[in-house]
């Protein structure tokens, strides 16, 4: 399981292998939700996006 | 047989739809919509999947997808359709199925001939959006007033519209069906929590499997059939004072992980059994 860095606490996230672009993952010790995306080739967590107003089922 | 799945956020049923697929030998190609442009009229798949959790996202997934000749699960207008609970219960009411009065509220000066003409506690809510956010009960005029002081100051034209409902004494529950491709799959029935009005899973409901009896059924069938839908779920409110149903949502990417955990049901599967007899037929 790689781990990456969380961009709010610095602290490090494991992510799973099969994890997908776009996948949101919550980071325990800071309590941010973080989505996973892949820049210049590597992978990095931004600070998610808050909720949009047409998500939803 | 190649099979897209469209996302924007890969949620656990994206996952599970991507093994099952993979489990039944078809190629699947992932495509994130936010990182990939669709062009109109390319696809290289008879069938996309389209799990967007984006609603406006999810249509225009469909849409370029479908000008290339492509299956769309679900099409465009049914995504369109039920992602938009003004157009839903249109439809519904225009095919002659029990929906509960509802009301468009669009601009302050009709708010208070609305808020006259319905019992108390009624429902507020937009017309798109989902998880119970923005739901409210409107129990008395200063939450009435309160609730469009908030949503007047949204920024989309969509927000800013109520759709005011009676107010349907279910006892905090509401039974979801699961339809695929003309057959209900099965149904549960989803409680509220605590204070909670409201049965939204996201917001703590508890989930319990029931029999489909034939009246569930019927119309989740008719609901689906009158929307277009291959892979749905049906949200029916039951009034406990009469029995009445009442069918309440229907949603055209639905999450399942709750309805799998308590029937027991691998919807993921069931989807793709029914997408492979679709290419085949
Ligand atoms: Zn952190």
């Amino acid at each position: 399981m790689p781990e990456l860095k969380c961009p709010v606490c610095l602290g490090s996230v494991k992510i799973p292998d099969d994890a997908l672009d776009g996948e949101l993952f919550e980071h325990e010790e800071c309590g941010a939700q973080l989505e996973l995306v892949t820049s210049n080739g590597s992978r990095v967590l931004r600070l998610a996006e808050e909720v949009g107003e047409d998500w939803g089922e | 047989m190649e099979v897209e799945l469209l996302y924007d956020m890969p949620r656990l049923e994206e996952k599970l739809l991507i093994e099952s697929l993979r489990q039944r030998n078809l190629e699947v190609q992932l495509t994130n919509v936010n990182t990939t442009p669709l062009l109109i009229g390319e696809a290289a798949t008879e069938v996309a999947l389209v799990r967007v959790v984006s609603m406006q996202k999810a249509i225009y997934s469909a849409a370029s997808r479908e000008a290339a000749g492509t299956t769309a699960i679900n099409s465009s207008t049914t995504l369109m359709f039920c992602g938009d609970k003004i157009l839903t219960l249109s439809r519904l009411k225009a095919e002659g199925l029990k929906v509960p009065r509802s009301m468009v509220v669009m601009g302050a000066e009709s708010a208070d001939a609305a808020y006259n003409q319905f019992t108390k506690p009624f429902v507020d809510k937009p017309p798109i959006g989902s998880w119970g956010r923005l739901v409210t009960l409107v129990r008395d005029k200063a939450t009435w007033r309160s609730v469009l002081e908030h949503r007047q100051m949204m920024q989309s034209q969509q927000l800013r519209t109520h759709v005011v409902q009676e107010y349907i004494e279910s006892g905090g529950r509401d039974i979801r069906a699961i339809v695929i491709g003309g057959e209900v799959i099965g149904a549960v029935v989803r409680k509220s929590v605590g204070d909670e009005w409201r049965t939204n899973i996201a917001l703590g409901g508890k989930t319990e499997p029931i029999k489909v009896n034939g009246e569930i059924a019927e119309l989740s069938l008719r609901a689906a059939k009158i929307v277009g839908g291959e892979f749905i779920s049906i949200d029916i409110l039951e009034d406990k004072r009469n029995g009445q149903l009442y069918l309440n949502e229907v949603n055209g990417v639905p999450e399942f992980k709750g309805f799998m955990e308590a029937t027991g049901i691998n919807v993921a599967d069931e989807l793709v059994k029914h997408i492979v007899s679709v290419v085949r037929r």
